[in-house]
C-alpha cells in the first residue's frame, strides 16, 4: 500500500504549499510535473522506498505537507542526480526533495545519520575526523602538512543559520 | 604552465592519501602547479549539510571558493563530490544576484565575500580537455597490454549536466579515452552509469551495500581486472567495502582491485607502486598487473 493511495481528509492538504517549495527553489518548474514517473525508473532506491519519487511530488503538487514531512523515506537518496537531470518537465525532483529535507529536519524528522554527519561538518570543518594513522600515512607518501580548517568559521555558518541548535538535539533532544 | 588552488576536501587528505598522492606525482609531470588552499575544509557534501539547509550548505562552499578568490586562482578538485558542491554553489551564486546578496550576509559573521570571480574544474576536466591525451601519451612509458578496466565515472562529475558541463551524463567518454590511452581496455558492462550508493550509507547502510552489490556483480561477470573511478566516496564503496559487499551476492569470493585514474596513469608513467600509495588499498592488486618491478 502506498502512502498516496491512503484517504485524504480536507485537514491533510495545504493548497499553497506547492507555491511555498516552487517559491524557495526560485521556479516554477515543480508546478510542470505530468507524473511521468521518469525520475522513479532512473531512480537506484526507487524499489526501496514506500514513497517513489513521482509520488513525492505528486504528493506536494496535492498539498500533502505534513505525510511528507514525517516521511522517513524522503531521506532515503543516493543524491546520483538521475531525476534531476532526465526530467522532461525540468522538474529537480532531487533538489524539491532537499527543500523537502530541509522542512522536515526542523519538524523533528531527522535520521540520525544525518545529524551526526552534519554536526561534524559544522563543529569541526571536515566531514570526517583526523585520525593519526592517516597522519602518518601521508608522512610515507611525502605529503605535505595540511592546515586544519578555522573550526570557528564553520561554527559561524551553523549558529546564523539556526543549524546549531537543531544539530546539538541528539535522537531529537537537546544534548 | 597550469596554476590550480587544490582542493583537497576531506576524504581524499584525511581518509585516502592515496589518491591525493597519485594525483600530485602525474600532475606534476605535465607542468600543473597546484597551491594549496590555507584553511579549506569542507566542501558542504553533496548529501548532508544541504538536506539540512540549502544557504548553510552554499554558505559553506563559498566560504571555501572565498580563499581561491582571494589567491585569484581557479579551483582544482580532486573529488567528485567536491567539484559538485563547489560548482553548483558558484554557479547559482554568481547567476542569483539575491541569493548571493543572501549568502554574502552569512559569509560576513566569519570576515569573506562571495565576488563570484574564478572557476570550478575537476581533475577529469583537465587531463581529457586541458592537458590532452596526446601530451599524456608521450609521457607513458610501459603501456598496459592486456588489462581490462571497468570505468566508474561516479555521478557528481557528470550531473546535473547543465551545470556541470564536464561529459555526456548518459554516454561519457572522457574517462573511457584516457583509460585507453594507457593502453589498457575500457570493457562495457552492465550497469556502468550506475550510482555507487555510497551517499546512502548515512541513512541506510544496508540498502546502500545491496545496491552497490548488483553493479559489482556485473563488473564480475564482465570479467574485468580492477576498476578505475575518480570519487573517493565511490573508492570507499568499492575497496573499502568489498568484502562485505560480495558477501551479500551469496557467489563465490572474489576480489576486483579498486584503482583511481592518477594511479592507473601513474603505472603506465612507471611511478613506483609504494608513491602511489596501492600499499594502503584493502584489495590488493599486486597480482594483476603486468608490472612486477613496479611493485618490488
Amino acid at each position: 500500500m502506498t502512502a498516496v493511495k491512503q484517504r485524504v481528509e480536507d485537514s491533510d492538504i495545504d493548497p499553497n504549499f506547492k507555491y511555498e517549495l516552487a517559491n524557495i527553489l526560485g521556479e516554477k518548474a515543480l508546478l510542470h510535473c505530468f507524473q511521468c514517473g521518469t525520475c522513479t525508473s532512473s531512480c537506484p532506491v526507487a524499489d526501496d522506498v514506500d514513497i517513489k519519487p513521482h509520488q513525492v511530488i505528486g504528493m506536494t503538487l496535492l498539498g500533502l505537507k505534513g505525510k511528507l514531512l514525517q516521511s522517513k523515506t524522503i531521506w532515503l537518496c543516493a543524491a546520483c542526480l538521475e531525476c534531476a537531470e532526465n526530467c522532461p518537465r525540468g522538474v529537480r525532483s532531487f533538489y524539491l526533495q532537499s527543500v523537502l529535507k530541509n522542512l522536515a529536519a526542523r519538524a523533528n524528522n531527522l535520521p540520525e545519520g544525518i545529524r551526526e554527519e552534519g554536526e561534524i561538518i559544522l563543529t569541526t570543518g571536515l566531514a570526517i575526523p583526523i585520525s593519526s594513522g592517516i597522519l602518518k600515512r601521508r608522512e610515507k607518501l611525502g605529503l605535505p602538512d595540511l592546515t586544519p580548517p578555522a573550526a570557528e568559521t564553520f561554527q559561524k555558518i551553523a549558529e546564523v543559520t539556526g543549524l546549531a541548535s537543531l544539530l546539538s538535539k541528539k535522537g531529537g533532544k537537546e544534548k | 604552465m597550469m596554476d590550480y588552488a587544490l582542493f583537497l576536501g576531506c576524504i581524499i587528505p584525511y581518509r585516502l592519501p592515496q589518491m591525493e598522492a597519485a594525483a600530485r606525482k602525474t600532475l606534476q609531470k605535465f607542468d600543473v602547479n597546484l597551491h594549496e588552499m590555507q584553511g579549506a575544509g569542507c566542501c558542504s557534501d553533496p548529501a548532508a549539510t544541504p538536506a539540512l539547509d540549502y544557504k548553510a550548505a552554499l554558505a559553506v562552499a563559498a566560504n571555501n571558493i572565498c580563499i581561491a578568490e582571494e589567491m585569484e586562482l581557479n579551483i582544482l578538485n580532486l573529488c567528485n563530490g567536491c567539484f559538485h558542491s563547489l560548482k553548483l554553489s558558484n554557479e547559482t551564486l554568481k547567476n542569483k544576484p539575491r541569493l548571493k546578496e543572501q549568502i554574502n550576509e552569512i559569509l560576513a559573521h566569519v570576515g569573506k565575500e562571495f565576488k563570484g570571480t574564478i572557476n570550478i574544474r575537476h581533475l577529469l576536466e583537465v587531463m581529457y580537455k586541458d592537458i590532452g591525451l596526446e601530451r599524456i601519451k608521450d609521457k607513458i612509458k610501459t603501456p598496459f597490454n592486456d588489462l581490462k578496466v571497468s570505468v566508474h565515472y561516479g555521478c557528481h562529475v557528470l550531473r546535473p549536466s547543465n551545470v556541470l558541463n564536464v561529459d555526456d551524463p548518459l554516454r561519457p567518454e572522457s574517462l573511457d579515452r584516457l583509460v585507453k590511452v594507457t593502453g589498457a581496455e575500457s570493457i562495457k558492462y552492465m550497469q556502468k552509469m550506475n550510482c555507487c550508493n555510497y551517499c546512502v550509507r548515512v541513512v541506510d547502510k544496508d540498502i546502500s551495500l545491496k545496491l552497490s552489490a548488483g553493479k559489482m556483480k556485473q563488473v564480475k561477470q564482465a570479467q574485468a581486472d580492477c576498476i578505475v573511478l575518480l570519487c573517493p566516496g565511490c573508492f570507499m564503496q568499492f575497496d573499502l567495502s568489498q568484502k562485505e559487499i560480495i558477501r551479500l551476492l551469496e557467489e563465490e569470493m572474489f576480489s576486483i582491485p579498486v584503482l583511481s585514474y592518477s594511479q592507473l596513469l601513474g603505472l603506465a608513467m612507471d611511478i613506483p607502486a609504494k608513491e602511489l600509495g596501492f600499499q594502503f588499498h584493502r584489495v590488493k592488486l599486486k597480482k594483476l598487473f603486468e608490472k612486477p618491478a613496479l611493485f618490488a
